[in-house]
């Protein structure tokens, strides 16, 4: 059984389709890059899978169970925003994620607190955008999830972060779960991916292991990536 | 997992701002009755106006605000930001909707209980009790005293009622609202303004289709006929107890059919 299938799915907002019948299937253990431009309909996608938006039709499954309870219980999901309510503290928000999430392992997330030099006490709303994004990050890879969302980690901050974010993802994931990176950022990723869906205009345009396309084409995904959406 | 989502939607809506605005009227609530202690100077009598106005003020807003942060929480918490960690949340939409409605009815009893204990020390005074007494006892000596005591309850309940459809055609409005892709504030109060002022004026209409049969001019020492008074009381409750219902099914239908965050 595949961990996650999407069947057909299209999605439109004012009469523009942003998904047209995606099609695609997610294994277990595989880091997966879901790679496209700027308004692709990536994280468009991504929130359907999180049950955020309302597909037009179509059906996601998770371990063949439509998203719903067992879904969340097992997908961890980073999204491109900070969704943390701001006027807790980081040692409250920390026992709001271990209240609802079985999976949540709060000595870890507490860890790697440490190793960011990072108040337990300090309010959120108090922290820069950049800690806040890290403070995301550690809350998601705290759980043991069958499934990791991340929407764009890697957008709007500097190369030292990226690394960070990068480090923490590889370091943290529960052995045998699946990652799902949606990013444009594609050279800073490439190197921890199994496998690569090119996503354009609504449209899956590939879907292909990452080994497999680089001895293909004879080149990086990144090269690959600029040939294909070339402007 | 609901009594988990009540406590933090709770904390919430009863955050510093209404910790603030209860401490607030507590020190009027006190000020009030210590300058009227004092000798009734010119001076004195100014202040005392003055408080009772804030008072009267710190009375209105607390429950404005309590309805704000109410609705201001379903917006906050399943349509914007924070929306992407509530709806991921292991939990379902029945628990999402019923732990803001019960943290919502709890949060409005508590600000209607404690600005009421405001209103009763001030108004009524050091011999508040003995003033209810007498007025109950006049209600005895109308009615009997059964229906004394089931006129209070009644009348509690049918203020609560109400309460509660103010809250709910707001949620209302919310959860419809945010349906459309565009303008989602204007058409979230368009909507809730709407269905309460279309509700009120069916009941209107209700309540003066019955004061058509019913005998509303024999009034005997300042109450009407005990008839009267049971079938007007009896239709606003279950009117009321229908709207709110009605309100309440219907949001959560449409809710449980899935959201657009933005």
């Amino acid at each position: 059984m595949d961990l996650l299938e999407i069947k057909n799915l299209t999605k439109s907002f004012d009469n523009k389709k942003i998904l047209k019948g995606i099609n695609l299937k997610i294994n277990s253990g595989k880091i997966v890059g879901l790679l496209g431009k700027n308004g692709a309909g990536k994280s468009t996608l991504i929130k359907i899978i999180n049950d955020l938006l309302i597909p037009d039709s179509g059906k996601v499954l998770f371990e063949g169970k439509e998203i719903g309870v067992y879904s969340k219980e097992h997908i961890s999901y980073l999204p491109e925003r900070t969704y943390l309510d701001k006027s807790m503290k980081v040692n409250d928000v920390i026992n709001f994620f271990s209240d609802f999430y079985k999976d949540f392992d709060k000595k870890r997330a507490y860890a790697l607190l440490k190793k960011l030099d990072l108040d337990a006490d300090s309010r959120i709303i108090k922290m820069s955008k950049g800690m806040q994004e890290k403070l995301q990050l550690i809350l998601v890879m705290s759980r043991d999830a069958s499934l990791y969302v991340l929407d764009e980690p890697l957008s709007g901050v500097d190369p030292a972060t990226r690394d960070y974010i990068l480090d923490t993802i590889l370091s943290n994931f529960k052995e045998g779960a699946s990652i799902i990176i949606s990013t444009h950022l594609i050279s800073d990723v490439e190197r921890i991916l199994d496998d690569v869906v090119f996503i354009d205009n609504g449209k899956i345009v590939l879907s292909s292991s990452a080994d497999e396309l680089r001895k293909k084409e004879k080149a990086s995904i990144d090269e690959v990536f600029r040939r294909m959406f070339k402007c | 997992m609901l009594g988990k989502l009540f406590k933090y939607d709770f904390k919430w809506i009863n955050n510093k701002v209404m910790f603030i605005y209860y401490s607030v009227f507590l020190i009027i609530t006190i000020l009030v009755k210590v300058i009227e202690s004092f000798e009734q100077t010119i001076l004195m009598v100014v202040v005392d106006k003055i408080l009772s106005g804030m008072f009267i003020s710190c009375f209105i807003s607390i429950i404005i605000t309590c309805f704000m942060r109410i609705w201001a929480r379903f917006i906050d918490n399943f349509y914007k930001d924070s929306s992407y960690l509530t709806h991921t949340l292991p939990v379902t939409k029945d628990e999402l909707f019923n732990s803001k409605v019960l943290a919502s009815i709890a949060s409005l009893i508590i600000a209607i209980i404690i600005v009421l204990l405001g209103a009763f020390y001030v108004f009524l005074g050091d011999n508040g009790f003995d003033t209810l007494k007498i007025m109950y006892q006049s209600l005895i000596d109308a009615y009997n005293s059964i229906f004394a005591f089931i006129f209070v309850i009644g009348l509690i309940l049918l203020v609560l009622l109400e309460v509660l459809f103010f809250m709910f055609s707001g949620i209302f409005g919310i959860i419809i609202g945010h349906r459309f892709n565009n303008y989602k504030m204007f058409k979230s109060i368009a909507i809730g303004i709407g269905s309460y002022l279309l509700l009120s004026i069916i009941m209107f209409v209700i309540l003066s289709l019955i004061g058509n049969y019913a005998d509303i001019n024999n009034i005997v020492d300042g109450f009407p006929p005990l008839n009267t008074v049971k079938v007007f009381g009896c239709v606003g409750i279950i009117a009321y107890l229908v709207f709110d219902i009605a309100y309440y099914f219907m949001a959560k239908n449409i809710f449980n059919k899935g959201v657009n965050v933005d």
